[in-house]
């Protein structure tokens, strides 16, 4: 047995994907990551997001295989640095997420408690979401002091066994759409990049 | 079969880059089989 949507549904997807920038007046934003990590489904942050975000200069419908499959995002990055890009997303909104790193190993997949770097840089309204390697959590509170405490294994990702300190901790914007992991693009300070995403759907 | 029919996606990311010194090159990020999250409004 076989379903499929059809190719005037993909092109309807594609339709209304732009539609809805159009009607919010701004192109989604590329955002980079110098982390490591495969990206999945379930992610709702970069790895260890770079720099500012870019707005992008065009996004059209064009043709892959069906007639308007495939959603086209085009924008120009400058890189601020030298850094070698890992990964890259775009999103629907322009700030930047709060970062920091552990500072302390996760030791095991039941551990509720973490200790970021830079305590003091998080929100104090709970909860909300972090992206920590692959691993999506929930911060349900704080101690006030240097402990956030964490639901594990979110939003259909796996809890981790073990997640060594240093790793990168990121909150969540649920305004990503998409995210791609690639092997590293080697950038210097001043480099541009012209990026061209095509989202093709099948 | 229960006719579940997630909505497959191809992403590819074309970079041209033009370095300090004028240079260009351009390179296929080789993206397969990544996804799509609709927009939370």
């Amino acid at each position: 047995m076989t379903s499929t949507i059809t190719a005037t549904s993909r092109s309807q997807i594609v339709g209304i994907l732009i539609e809805e920038s159009i009607m919010a007046g701004f192109f989604p934003y590329l955002a980079v990551g110098v982390g490591p990590g495969t990206s999945s489904a379930t992610d709702v942050a970069l790895f260890e997001e770079s720099g500012s975000r870019t707005e992008g200069t065009s996004l059209t419908q064009t043709t892959t295989v069906t007639s308007g499959d495939t959603y086209t995002w085009l924008g120009i990055y400058t890189s601020p640095t030298n850094q070698t890009l890992t990964n890259l997303g775009l999103f629907q909104a322009q700030g930047s997420p709060v970062q920091g790193q552990l500072v302390q190993q996760v030791s095991s997949n039941t551990q509720g408690y973490i200790l970021p770097s830079n305590y003091n840089a998080w929100p104090t309204s709970y909860p909300f979401d972090i992206q920590v390697s692959t691993e999506v959590m929930t911060v349900t509170g704080g101690d006030g002091y240097q402990t956030l405490y964490v639901g594990r294994g979110q939003n259909g990702s796996t809890a981790l066994s073990s997640i060594p300190a240093q790793t990168w901790i990121t909150q969540s914007d649920t305004s990503m759409f998409a995210k791609v992991d690639f092997t590293g693009l080697s950038l210097n300070t001043g480099d541009s990049v012209q990026f061209t995403i095509n989202v093709q759907f099948q | 079969m229960d006719g579940v029919n997630p909505v497959n996606t191809k992403i590819t990311v074309h970079a041209i880059i033009t370095r300090g010194d004028g240079s260009r090159e351009e390179i296929d990020l080789l993206l397969d089989q990544i996804f799509v999250k609709d927009r939370e409004d």
